[in-house]
């Protein structure tokens, strides 16, 4: 990248070309006011407040002026101050802007703006508009009332969640953000993600449950990875005198833009499960509580006592938890599994099985926007991978050719361009496919013959045929491969496609922790004498309840009260996510920190020196205890 | 005797003061008198795009000897059937007047029509739009397949270069040059566009071409594309142009099926096709970047440029956007070369205007005039201000125009002189204002117009007028401040200096105007609180009788529509709180005894 030399305030400054004057002004310090522009979005160039005087008579953007040598701009003249305040009074008093009533008091950019342009007394009156506050949806509030039409959460909406929620209707006056065609936000096709509230500039949209909890100016900041599931989105944790306020991405410079999901952003803010905070053991139907240490000893001796111990772990904790848990468990003779982990070791015993290469598997989910077609296997990623299932979205949105393949309901179906619905198992479909491309391109006589043969499995040879001419067309595909496929022949054939075809595979499973692809891991008893539970924060899992109804006695340890607990004979509390330390590995194999943002409450401080101390019950030692 | 034929005007100004009407009737009056062998009704009756003196419809011409009726009512059919068509003598009490009171026989030695000369509406009048063999007639397609045949594309962008043929939308960038700008990127697919999204109030330049003259347009992008090596053509027209969509779409279908569209044209290995866009009537849409957004199917929000269309336009490709107006004239230009173009107008604008004649004036209607043509003679050619009174100004340029006023009346009308006299030419309005117009109102009606179709993008075009027009309202209402005319200049300058396109820069031209050449005006409504020309009515005050004229007549009691005065014996009386100042009983007060805020 070659050097610009330009001129800025008198100041002269050097650019990379490509770069726009705004750009470079911030990396120089130099100030420039704005309200529509945001580094993870597009350039709209609507707010016109960050105009500038270039070679002294034209006046432009700078968001949108590309810097060019030999430059001359003012950023600061008398002329620019006179039109910024102008405009903004213009925003501020055409609109029903009052601060002192605002939840984003303090956190507020059109607030800030006024403060910096010295505006306290104005010139035309209030226009007091009539818009309605639409608070129909769970987690935010849309109030146009406090909107500045910066349009920054039409285009988050569009260019970072792929997903064209909300538009702008109305021309003049009139004219206002519009959700879908006109609907209620918590009517329309919405992923509750959040994103839109993120990068509003004003309280226009906010958070329901952070509602005047704090400004950000007000909490404590931690910097932490998201466990909700294996994409690990990097969070900014608010909290204020030991309470969550609210949770933000950060990776805006990123490809995710810095988005969240609904189980990333709002999940912990809603989830107001009862905390377990004591050991509750439960005999004869009797309940009573214990201490943490009583606690311990009770499932030490439980668990010394028996043959047949099933440990389970959720997928959701961190690398040091799963680690510690599975020595615990191992030192006791537990069989020890983790959510997702069956999934993972079908998958490397198919992988084996047909020698398929490392080369197929991506390390970097991104790569879903490059490529020329996505065959996605499995829509349940709307729920379960949902940052992935955006960056399909802006895939599609922009000529990437997606087929979707799914048993229910097909979740990409304004987006998908071949969507096939087929019940399980999906497998013929693949397998059909497999076999033309090895045989070479078959009518669709042939393939009705072939179907017909394999039992009336509803293959539409036409469904087959497109999806063969689509990958032999293309050069870079990726299928996906959701959550919810955990036949080893499904897995087989999508495989043997992907080898067939040289495409690339990105394949998901429900641990949000990929550490369990380098744990031991491996079946449970079915009906053990002891289960042990270790729940993390995710959704209630089924295995686990089916584990705890079929032991003789079941251990549960978790951070709140749930299904899971009221079955279990011995109930141990744990921290919740937000009071954890450690790492995770997101599903591109990189390590990311878990940091603490709140202090554990309750008797449980450390749940690592609680397996450590579980263990050394029967001689085994290892970490802090060894090295002492 | 020669078969005759009989031209009716059908454009849309036309077809609602009754040509159907018309036509029907003359239909009937051929079967009566059996003439269906002499006139077979399909070829002796041609419905025709619009002609041009919008007023005197419905109207229609009989050739070969081009005779002229207008403001035909139905019942006069009957007679121009029974003594024209089988007597062959004109019915002169038929005819339209001159301004001498002489009747005229011929159309072309109409006064509307004498003064103008048409290139752009050649045709439109003449033939029948919906007949691709009419406009063969004229020479159709002709420039198209010299061009395409006999010409490079160099040489034809040269053409147009020396033409000298500025765009005819408004900002009036030389078409040449855009051409050339979009020829020389080094891209396989090309747009060209034809803006057809004529939003200016009051103008209906090339809604009439669009209808009158489909082919013209066609064969204007046919060229335009062959010139910069683009195979697809979008034409952009509102839906509220519901005739000239019908008219286009005949137009392209008739093309295709002859040949004159489609592939491997005039087997010179070129292909081209075009495409009908219909917009939903958006003012912004008429902005090219706008436009491409909306035929791209996203919102009709300007986009900043650079890059410019002709770069990066449509779908990211190299796009030539055109008005229709600019692309009636490439045909002739290919015909009749660019010498002949450059003899007509002046030499900083070549070629002919459209405008739409509208206001205060004896004649309304479409006026093509070379360029350089003064304001007064344009104002001669349609008939002069209106019921004798006096001018006060023309409003040209539409929202983003501004007025002339008397003492520029020898303005010639050209790109640089109009925007010496601080107007645009823009696409082609041009309102005469009597003397009792008041100009403030002028104002406001053209800045409701720009802040109810502000796209919404950007605060100053979106805020920034609406402020603008709550002021003029203000100081129409009588409660203007003193202040209010600097507020009203402050907002113009942040406008005109940030706002996103050209709508919005130009959306305080007819406040700023106004006040270049009527600024007393505005300062008798703020301190006078009067409105000089009585136009504004809360400014009016309540009438009252001079007792000492008044003869008790009772005549002022019979007009008033408020039941305001009251009888005395000496002398009648006006209850102030009830007048509503109509001034009804000023004008038939024979003594003069009655007047506004008079003497009581």
């Amino acid at each position: 990248m070659s050097d610009v030399k330009f001129n800025v305030d008198g100041k002269d400054i050097s650019a990379r070309k490509g770069m726009t004057v705004m750009e470079a002004c911030e990396e120089n310090d130099i100030d420039i006011p704005k309200l529509c522009q945001h580094e993870a979005l597009e350039n709209l160039m609507a707010c016109r407040l960050c105009v500038v005087e270039v070679n002294g008579k034209q006046i432009t953007p700078s968001c949108g002026l590309k810097v060019n040598e030999g430059l001359d701009i003012k950023t600061q003249t008398e002329k620019l101050r006179k039109y910024r305040r102008m405009i903004l009074e213009l925003i501020y008093r055409c609109e029903n802007h009052y601060c002192m009533f605002c939840e984003s008091d303090g956190d507020c950019e059109l607030q800030d703006l006024m403060y910096e342009y010295e505006i306290d007394r104005f010139e035309y009156p209030r226009m007091f508009p009539d818009w309605d506050v639409d608070s129909s949806h769970n987690h935010i509030v849309k109030d146009t009332n406090r909107c500045v039409r910066c349009g920054r959460c039409i285009r988050a909406c569009d260019e970072v969640v792929g997903n064209q929620t909300l538009n702008l209707g109305g021309r003049g006056i009139t004219n206002e953000v519009i959700v879908d065609s006109g609907v209620p936000l918590g009517e329309s096709t919405c992923t509750s993600c959040g994103m839109c509230m993120q990068v509003c500039p004003t309280g226009s949209l906010s958070n329901k449950h952070s509602l005047f909890k704090g400004n950000k100016d007000e909490c404590e900041l931690t910097k932490s990875t998201c466990l909700s599931c294996s994409i690990g989105c990097c969070t900014d944790v608010y909290t204020r005198t030991g309470h969550l306020v609210k949770i933000e991405g950060t990776d805006i410079d990123k490809e995710s833009g810095g988005q969240l999901c609904e189980r990333g952003r709002f999940k912990p803010l809603v989830d107001r499960g009862k905390r377990i905070s004591n050991v509750i053991y439960r005999e004869n139907g009797e309940e009573s509580e214990l201490s943490l240490q009583e606690g311990l000893e009770k499932a030490a001796s439980i668990l010394g006592n028996s043959n047949e111990i099933s440990a389970f772990a959720s997928g959701g904790l961190t690398c040091e938890i799963l680690d510690a848990f599975s020595k615990a468990m191992r030192a006791h003779g537990a069989l020890f599994d983790v959510v997702g982990a069956k999934r993972y070791r079908f998958e490397t015993e198919v992988k084996r099985r047909i020698n398929m290469i490392e080369g197929h598997f991506i390390n970097d989910i991104t790569e879903v926007m490059k490529a020329e077609n996505i065959l996605l296997y499995d829509t349940s990623i709307y729920n379960t991978h949902p940052v992935l299932a955006s960056y399909i979205r802006r895939a599609a949105s922009k000529g990437t050719k997606l087929i979707t393949i799914d048993a229910y309901e097909d979740r990409f179906w304004n987006h998908s361009d071949k969507s096939i619905t087929i019940e399980s198992p999906k497998t013929q479909l693949t397998r059909l496919v497999n076999q033309v491309i090895k045989e070479g391109k078959a009518s669709i006589e042939d393939l009705s013959r072939v179907s017909s043969i394999l039992g009336g499995l509803r293959v539409h040879p036409e469904d087959v045929m497109e999806i063969v001419n689509l990958l032999e067309e293309a050069s870079y595909d990726i299928i996906v491969i959701g959550c919810e496929i955990i036949d080893r022949w499904s897995l087989r054939h999508i495989f043997e496609l992907a080898k067939l075809e040289g495409s690339y595979v990105i394949s998901l499973n429900k641990a949000s922790n990929q550490y369990i692809r380098s744990l031991e891991t491996e079946g449970v008893y079915e009906e053990p004498e002891v289960a042990y539970i270790l729940a993390g924060e995710d959704e209630e899992n089924e295995d686990m309840i089916k584990l705890v109804e079929n032991a003789e006695f079941s251990i549960v340890q978790s951070s709140k009260k749930s299904e899971l607990t009221d079955k279990a004979d011995l109930v141990i509390p744990s921290l919740s996510t937000f009071e954890r330390n450690g790492t995770t590995i997101d599903i591109n194999g990189k390590k990311k920190e878990v940091e603490l943002a709140m202090e554990p409450k309750g008797e449980m401080r450390s749940e690592i020196a609680f397996f450590e101390e579980l263990a050394d019950k029967r001689g085994i030692r290892w970490g802090k205890t060894n090295q002492r | 005797m020669v078969r005759k034929e009989i031209l009716i005007c059908s454009g849309t100004g036309c077809l609602s003061a009754g040509s159907e009407e018309i036509e029907e009737k003359l239909m009937d009056e051929l079967w009566k008198h059996e003439l269906e062998d002499k006139y077979p009704l399909t070829r002796a009756i041609k419905r025709t795009g619009c002609m041009g003196p919008c007023n005197l419809g419905p109207m229609i011409i009989i050739r070969p000897e081009d005779t002229f009726y207008g403001n035909l009512e139905p019942s006069d059919v009957e007679r121009i059937v029974e003594e024209h068509l089988l007597r062959d003598k004109v019915v002169y009490d038929l005819l339209v007047e001159d301004k001498d009171g002489h009747r005229v026989e011929e159309f072309e030695k109409l006064d509307f029509i004498k003064g103008q000369k048409k290139v752009v509406m050649r045709d439109s009048g003449d033939i029948d739009p919906s007949s691709l063999d009419d406009y063969l007639k004229v020479e159709g397609y002709m420039a198209a397949r010299k061009a395409i045949m006999d010409m490079d594309r160099s040489e034809i962008i040269q053409e147009i270069k020396d033409s000298g043929l500025r765009g005819r939308g408004g900002a009036g960038f030389p078409t040449g040059l855009k051409w050339e700008f979009a020829a020389k990127e080094d891209e396989d697919q090309k747009y060209i566009v034809c803006n057809g999204d004529e939003g200016d109030p009051g103008a209906f330049m090339d809604r009439s071409v669009l209808e009158g003259d489909p082919h013209s347009i066609i064969e204007g992008m046919m060229i335009a594309g062959y010139a910069i090596g683009a195979n697809q053509g979008y034409i952009y027209v509102r839906a509220e142009y519901p005739l000239a969509i019908r008219n286009l779409q005949k137009a392209i279908r008739d093309a295709e099926s002859a040949g004159y569209l489609g592939e491997n044209l005039f087997n010179q290995g070129f292909d081209f096709n075009v495409e009908l866009r219909v917009g939903a009537g958006a003012f912004v849409c008429g902005e090219e970047t706008a436009l491409l957004s909306s035929i791209e199917g996203k919102q009709g929000q300007p986009k900043f440029r650079p890059p410019y269309p002709a770069q990066s336009g449509l779908w990211g490709k190299p796009t030539v956007i055109n008005n229709v107006e600019t692309l009636g004239n490439i045909a002739a230009i290919i015909i009749h070369g660019s010498e002949w173009f450059n003899s007509i107008g002046t030499e900083g604008s070549p070629g002919t205007k459209v405008f739409a004649v509208a206001g205060d004036v004896e004649n309304t209607g479409l006026i093509e005039v070379e360029m350089g043509t003064t304001v007064r003679e344009m104002i001669d050619i349609a008939g002069g201000v209106a019921d004798g009174k006096d001018f006060k100004a023309v409003q040209i340029g539409g929202p983003a125009g501004g007025v002339i006023p008397k003492e520029y009346l020898d303005t010639p009308i050209d790109y640089d002189s109009l925007s010496e006299a601080g107007t645009i030419m823009g696409s082609g309005g041009f309102i005469v204002l009597d003397e009792d117009t008041c100009m403030v109102d002028v104002a406001k009606f053209f800045l409701d117009f720009t802040q109810e179709e502000s796209c919404g993008k950007c605060p100053p075009c979106r805020l920034g007028t609406k402020r603008m027009l709550d002021i003029l309202e203000k100081i129409t209402e009588g409660d203007g401040e003193p202040e209010d005319i600097d507020k009203l200049e402050n907002l113009a300058e942040t406008i005109q200096n940030t706002s996103f396109c050209g709508l919005g820069q130009a959306s305080p031209n007819p406040v700023l105007s106004t006040l270049r050449f009527f600024r007393d005006e505005y300062e008798e409504h703020v301190y006078e609180k009067t409105c000089p020309t009585g136009t504004c009515k809360a400014l009016l005050k309540a009438f009252s009788i001079d007792k000492d004229l008044c003869v008790t007549c009772g005549k002022c009691v019979e007009v008033c529509p408020v039941d305001a005065i009251s009888s005395g014996e000496e002398s009648y009386s006006i209850d102030p709180e009830v007048c509503i100042s109509c001034g009804e009983c000023e004008k038939i007060c024979p003594v003069k005894a009655i007047s506004e805020g008079g003497k009581e």
